[in-house]
Formats: C-alpha cells, sequence, structure tokens
C-alpha cells in the first residue's frame, strides 16, 4: 500500500456532511474564563468541572458536529437540565461522547448556552447561496471514477466507521444517496479537511483518482 | 407578470424559473442551520399571498437524499393491488393545483417561555404556495383499499445519518389520506419541487402543520395501526390538557398535533423600524389551519380598542389570507401594532400562546413598535 493510500483510513473513517463550508469556531455569547485546561467547579446539577472554551468547543465539534452545524447549538438557550436531556437523547442516538465526557459537556453547554448567554442573532443566507449549496457541481477532477475499484478501496478504507454498506455506524455518518456525492469538490475536501471526528489530512495528498474511485462507488450505494 | 405566465403556459419552465429565481437571488432567508438546512422566511415576505419559492423557509431533519427525478413512490400495506409510480406514471391521474399555507409545527418557538430546545424560529417558519399534484384519494382509489385500512404511513428517501437514529416517519388518518385537498405533489408556485422542498414528490395536507407534508416521498403505507417509533410516539405530540409553563408531560398525556391553530403575524412596519410622519400601512397574514379567517383586528392603543382590517385573498382553511390597516400619523413619536385573527366561528388567538413542551405552535398576539419621525 502506497503512503497517500495508507493515509486514507484515518480520513474517510470520520464523518462526511453534505456541506462542510467553515472551521469558523463557535460563537460565545460568553466571555470565555480561561485557556487553561480545567478552571473551576461549575455550580451545575452534575457538579462537573467547567471546560476551558477551547476544551468545550472541541468536545461540541467531536460529538456534535458530524451531524450537525453549529448554529444548531449555538441557538439553544437552555438550563443544565434541558442540556442533559438533550445530550442524553442524543448520547442515546449514537452521538460518540465518551462516558466521562457526558457530564462536562453539558456543564461547558450550560454555561456557554444558557439561559443568560446574550441573544442570539440570526446569521442569514441570500437566496441565490442556499440554492447553491444543494445543486450539482462539476465532477472536474474527480470525473470518471471506477465504481469496481472504488468498491475495493471503500472496504478497505471506510467501511470500518462508515459501515459496508454505507449507512454509517458508532463514528461515520450515512454516505448514501447524498447531495454530496454529486458535489465531488466538497466532497473532496471533506474528505482531507476533516469534519466532527474526521482529523484533517495534513501534507500528504489524497489521490484524485482515489478519491474519484470511491465516489463512483458510493453513487452506486442505495 | 403577463409575459411571465406566458411562458409558463408555453411549457417553457427553464426560462421562466431562471427569472423568478434571479428576482429574488439577493434576499435574505435566515439560516437556523447551515446543513441540513433550516432556513426562515424573511418576515416582510410575509406581506403577499404568495411567497416566492427562492425566500420560501425550509426545513430538513436530515437534509435531502440526492435529486433523483427517477425516484418512484412505492404504494403498500392493505391495499389489493400495491403500486409503484415514477414521475410519469403519477401524471396519469388528474391534476390539481391549489394554495395551501405550508407551516413548521415549531413556528414561533423561540417565544415560548420558558425556552425549549429545538430550531429556535421565531415567525418565518412558514409561507404559502400553490400546490400541483394529484389527489392522494384517486391513487388510494387506484390501489383499492382493503378492509382494516385506517392510517397511512409516509416516509421520505432521506436516511438518518446513522442506523442508530431513528427514521423520520409520518402517518396521517385515513380519512385526512382521502380529503380532497391531500396531494402527492410535484410543482410548487408551477414550477417543479426543488430538491430543498421535497423533489420529485412531497405530501400536501392543508392545514396540517409541517411534519406531514414529508418530502421526497417514497414509501406510502396503508396500514390499520398508527406507527411506532420517535417521531410519533414522542416527538410532535401535543399535551391533550393545558399544561403549566415549564411542566413535564408523560407520553400518556399527550396526542399527535394535527391541525395548526388561528394566529396573525404583522410583516409591516418591521420591528424597530422608523417611518415618516403621514400614512402608517399595517401589513400581515393571518391563518387557520382548522377554519376560514373571519376577522382580523389591530390595536393602536395597548389593547383598549380594536379596529377591523381589510382583508385580500380567498378564505379557507389551511390558507391565509393578508391583512391591511391604514392610519395617519400627523406627528412624530413612537407607535405600537397588536393584532390578532378571528376564525369565521369567532375563535380567536390567545394574548399568550399555550406553552407546551416541544415549543409548537405558537400563536400568541403579534406587536410590532416603529417610530414615526418628522
Amino acid at each position: 500500500m502506497s503512503a497517500p493510500l495508507r493515509a486514507l483510513p484515518l480520513v474517510l473513517c470520520a464523518s462526511l456532511l453534505a456541506a462542510c463550508k467553515s472551521d469558523k469556531p463557535l460563537p460565545a455569547p460568553l466571555p470565555s474564563a480561561s485557556q487553561v485546561a480545567v478552571t473551576s467547579a461549575a455550580p451545575s446539577a452534575s457538579a462537573a468541572p467547567l471546560l476551558s472554551d477551547a476544551a468545550g468547543r472541541a468536545l461540541i465539534a467531536q460529538n456534535c458536529l458530524s451531524c450537525h452545524t453549529e448554529e444548531m447549538v449555538a441557538q439553544q438557550r437552555l438550563t443544565a437540565k434541558q442540556w442533559g436531556n438533550v445530550v442524553k437523547k442524543m448520547h442515546g442516538w449514537g452521538a460518540p461522547v465518551e462516558p466521562e465526557n457526558l457530564d462536562p459537556l453539558v456543564a461547558y453547554l450550560a454555561a456557554t448556552y444558557g439561559l443568560s448567554a446574550g441573544p442570539y442573532r440570526v446569521p442569514t443566507i441570500s437566496a441565490a447561496s442556499a440554492a447553491a449549496a444543494l445543486a450539482p457541481q462539476p465532477d472536474g477532477a474527480f470525473a470518471g471514477g471506477n465504481a469496481k475499484r472504488g468498491a475495493v478501496s471503500y472496504h478497505e478504507l471506510c467501511a470500518t466507521c462508515h459501515a459496508e454498506d454505507g449507512r454509517g455506524a458508532a463514528l461515520g455518518v450515512n454516505l448514501v444517496d447524498r447531495p454530496l456525492l454529486y458535489r465531488a469538490g466538497d466532497f473532496a475536501r471533506t474528505v482531507r479537511v476533516g469534519r466532527g471526528r474526521m482529523p484533517s489530512f495534513g501534507d500528504q495528498p489524497v489521490p484524485d483518482g482515489q478519491l474519484a474511485d470511491v465516489l463512483a462507488h458510493l453513487r452506486t450505494l442505495r | 407578470m403577463i409575459r411571465r405566465r406566458e411562458l409558463l403556459e408555453l411549457g417553457a419552465c427553464a426560462a421562466a424559473s431562471t427569472l423568478v429565481r434571479s428576482s429574488f437571488a439577493d434576499e435574505l432567508l435566515l439560516q437556523h442551520a447551515s446543513a441540513p438546512q433550516n432556513l426562515a422566511t424573511p418576515l416582510e415576505f410575509l406581506d403577499r399571498l404568495i411567497t416566492p419559492t427562492p425566500v420560501f423557509f425550509v426545513r430538513s431533519h436530515f437534509g435531502p437524499p440526492a435529486l433523483d427525478p427517477a425516484r418512484r413512490l412505492r404504494i403498500s400495506g392493505l391495499l389489493r393491488t400495491p403500486l409503484e409510480l415514477d414521475a410519469a406514471a403519477l401524471r396519469r391521474f388528474p391534476e390539481v393545483t391549489l394554495p395551501a399555507v405550508l407551516q413548521c409545527a415549531g413556528n414561533g418557538r423561540a417565544l415560548h417561555e420558558p425556552r425549549v430546545p429545538g430550531i429556535q424560529w421565531i415567525h418565518g417558519g412558514m409561507g404559502q404556495a400553490t400546490w400541483t399534484g394529484v389527489r392522494l384519494a384517486d391513487v388510494l382509489g387506484r390501489a383499492g383499499l382493503l378492509p382494516g385500512a385506517e392510517h397511512v404511513w409516509l416516509a421520505g428517501a432521506d436516511l438518518p445519518p446513522k442506523p442508530s437514529v431513528p427514521r423520520f416517519l409520518r402517518s396521517i388518518p385515513l380519512a385526512r389520506a382521502l380529503d380532497p385537498s391531500t396531494l402527492i405533489a410535484y410543482r410548487m408556485n408551477g414550477e417543479p419541487l426543488s430538491l430543498a422542498h421535497g423533489a420529485p414528490f412531497r405530501l400536501v395536507v392543508p392545514g396540517w402543520a409541517g411534519d406531514h407534508w414529508v418530502k421526497w416521498l417514497n414509501d406510502l403505507r396503508v396500514q390499520k395501526d398508527e406507527p411506532e417509533g420517535f417521531y410519533y410516539q414522542t416527538g410532535y405530540r401535543l399535551p391533550i390538557e393545558p399544561v403549566a409553563p415549564g411542566a413535564s408531560v408523560p407520553p400518556e398525556k399527550t396526542r399527535p398535533l394535527t391541525t395548526f391553530p388561528v394566529k396573525s403575524i404583522i410583516a409591516q412596519p418591521l420591528d424597530g423600524s422608523r417611518k415618516p410622519v403621514g400614512e402608517q400601512v399595517i401589513v400581515g397574514v393571518a391563518l387557520s389551519g382548522e377554519k376560514a379567517i373571519g376577522k382580523v383586528e389591530v390595536s393602536l392603543d395597548g389593547g383598549a380598542t380594536w379596529r377591523t382590517a381589510a382583508l385580500e385573498g380567498d378564505a379557507g382553511p389551511g390558507r391565509w389570507q393578508v391583512f391591511r390597516h391604514a392610519f395617519t400619523a400627523a406627528t412624530p413619536g413612537p407607535k405600537r401594532a397588536i393584532v390578532r385573527a378571528y376564525e369565521a366561528s369567532g375563535a380567536t388567538q390567545p394574548e399568550k400562546a399555550a406553552w407546551n413542551p416541544s415549543g409548537y405552535f405558537w400563536n400568541g398576539w403579534h406587536a410590532v413598535s416603529w417610530e414615526v419621525t418628522a
């Protein structure tokens, strides 16, 4: 296996989302207390230590942003009890939060997006950009993939996280019948940059031809 | 306008859609979530009978499947002849076009106190469009209902992000499925449905909340019983009896939500805006999923006295009418207007909406404040 091929599992293992447009940090309505990893005990129901802003955002990115974009979290204004119920529901549905991170995540959410957080300003998007976000794009450098080769690559590199049938598993999300499969540039960027639990690819390039093959295979799945 | 209509009648849909889209391209929707898309109609567009498709709100649980015009609709269950229809087969049934309001059950969630989790819609989780398609009753008639048929389960092609997440599955009672206004639609405002709005097919259930208007509809099952699963047994339910704000409600004290209640929303003036002295025009929409609107009243003195607004558009359950009230402000100063709508039967909206644990169906009195300037 070549070096770029060996690097693929790490990348493809993580979740892919239809639109991975930005790595913007989550808006923080409360001033961040400290950059120290653990600062002080939070006066929350869970009594978990309050995470630093960086650590809290990292937990949100790893456990929420495979399926949601950040606005979904940032627009909420909920009590610690309500956040506890939300996290419990999402954990039950497969959010990959480690057990020891459940209470700290709830405490961070309640402290950052609680009732005392300031008003939330809803962002806007133009009608043209909203339509363009779902529209198919030309395949460009990722045209002409071979689905048979792609099936082999998918089996070796992706199936552990996304499941053999492509419908997602503990870490990877569903890849079947998604608009992202017809937006090859976005697909490639998601694979190379990462999202949620998906690490960024770093220095090693993912070959265009192999991405094209995997894409061709994914388009055959139903 | 005439030219656009001629184009549509000639079947030059591509040219027409380019015209329509370009004229609203720069309008700003509220982006409650970017992926999956949850976008709200701008408030100032709730001033007209038909909401232009480019600014029409979008609600998604899991996001759309890929665009696939060849997608088929399977119709199975308690039927003599199960069917599998593509777009061409569907169009052999008589075609129907009707106007109807599509409104998310959670529209206004951000206005409930105490706050509840979910998309924090303000007013823009709704719009009115014309919907073109075929009657579900005609399709079920062709398939032939068998004894015991009582519920119609509805599912779309959108897959959850993981198998551990429940499918988005809804259901309507057979009587609602057979209502002549219930459509399998393939056009919205005269153009083919876009992917965001359910292409190639979505259900249209006028008067009922948007969760029943299943997009990317590909699986319809006629059954004896209601479905099981989160989106039917836990989600989209209301308390049977009124509850205290913040109360937790056990599942056996809830029922599936259906029709949206009467309400009215002011589109103009916008809250916090400034208008010069002279004529002040208050415009908005009034709607009910249950009954036709009978009357809309506006108060300019905090609810002490009310004036009847003029109504435009045809009255009917599940559609909205535009209300308009004009008055002259001779001197500068702050103004505040409150609006409330009545159904033809006399029922009206409450000053404060009934709180419920999921924040559905906010329909309190809407008030706006603006400044009249010299």
